[in-house]
């Protein structure tokens, strides 16, 4: 049976057009597909890293809560707030004197808060002569 | 589709501009994502470092005063008779006192010189507080330093990355 060239292009045409959007169309929902797939992935470990950032960033605040809190502690064992606001945090210091023969040991415990949740906790000590002139 | 130099119609995996910008920007974001892990993970190991540090740094400052307390204690309660030899009565009870003014975690080694008293505290992180203390006469005492260094660890020799042409040969 003889064919023409035109009878062919026009018949040909339709069906190449519709295998391309077939394929762009299954293409399209695979590459879909995965790109949900590494959003759900990707969002999770930014998330993840915010978070641990976040934390590490608050503990860091609290060290130097803390720190700022000792050395307070240490000047003068005596004046220290027994609780102190810092930002959002919560700086509680809990000092007992332990009496000596010729003077004070004072501890301390210092706890930095945020919304009770305990972010860090120090213990320090300061040993104060009766006489006032020897201690370190 | 491709049309092959044979004539006959082959359909070769052709990906479209769609997928590979998608592939690109999935890939920049995979590198985002693990710079930002791997930051947040170094952010987070600092800190705790510094917390670490920082909390040991203060149990030698504990174990120490607590020392000169009870090294106070120790004086006032020898003898004036005692006195002559007063550096080496205390040389025998700093023993104790140190295993009594030591924290947990806390390793605290004296030396005596002359009349001089000096105790070196050492947490198990690095950290060493060393306190000179001067014996005035039999009943009080000065301090005479009071130092917070760093030791170095000893896990960091792998961080070594050249040795230089000597190790080499």
């Amino acid at each position: 049976m003889a064919v023409s060239d035109d009878m062919l292009t026009q018949g040909m045409q339709p069906a190449r057009t519709g295998r391309r959007n077939v394929a762009f169309l299954i293409e399209s929902m695979i590459v879909l597909a995965l790109l949900m797939a590494s959003m759900a992935v990707f969002v999770q470990i930014f998330s993840s890293a915010q978070l641990e950032g976040r934390s590490a960033n608050r503990l860091s605040k609290a060290v130097v809560a803390a720190t700022n809190c000792a050395e307070t502690f240490s000047a003068d064992p005596t004046a220290v707030p027994s609780s102190a606001q810092d930002g959002d945090l919560t700086v509680l210091c809990d000092v007992d004197v332990d009496e000596h023969e010729d003077g004070d040991l004072y501890n301390a415990t210092i706890t930095v808060k945020i919304e009770d949740e305990v972010l860090y906790t120090l213990h320090t000590a300061r040993y104060l002569h009766a006489s006032g002139g020897d201690e370190a | 589709m491709r049309r092959s130099v044979g004539g006959s119609n082959r359909s070769s995996l052709r990906p479209g501009l769609i997928s590979l910008l998608t592939l690109v920007v999935m890939l920049s974001i995979a590198t985002a994502a693990v710079l930002t892990i791997a930051t947040s993970h170094a952010m987070a190991a600092l800190s705790n470092r510094q917390a670490n540090m920082t909390l040991e740094g203060y149990e030698a400052e504990t174990s120490a005063q607590t020392m000169l307390a009870l090294l106070d204690d120790e004086l006032q309660s020898t003898s004036s008779a005692k006195a002559a030899n007063e550096v080496k009565a205390i040389d025998k009870g700093m023993k104790s006192i140190l295993s009594k003014a030591c924290v947990d975690g806390v390793e605290a080694t004296h030396k005596v010189t002359g009349n001089n008293i000096v105790c070196t505290f050492v947490t198990k992180g690095g950290r060493m507080l060393t306190t000179q203390i001067a014996l005035l006469d039999g009943r009080t005492y000065d301090v005479v330093s009071w130092k917070l260094t760093a030791t170095p660890q000893d896990d960091s020799s792998d961080d070594t990355l050249w040795s230089g042409p000597a190790a080499q040969e």
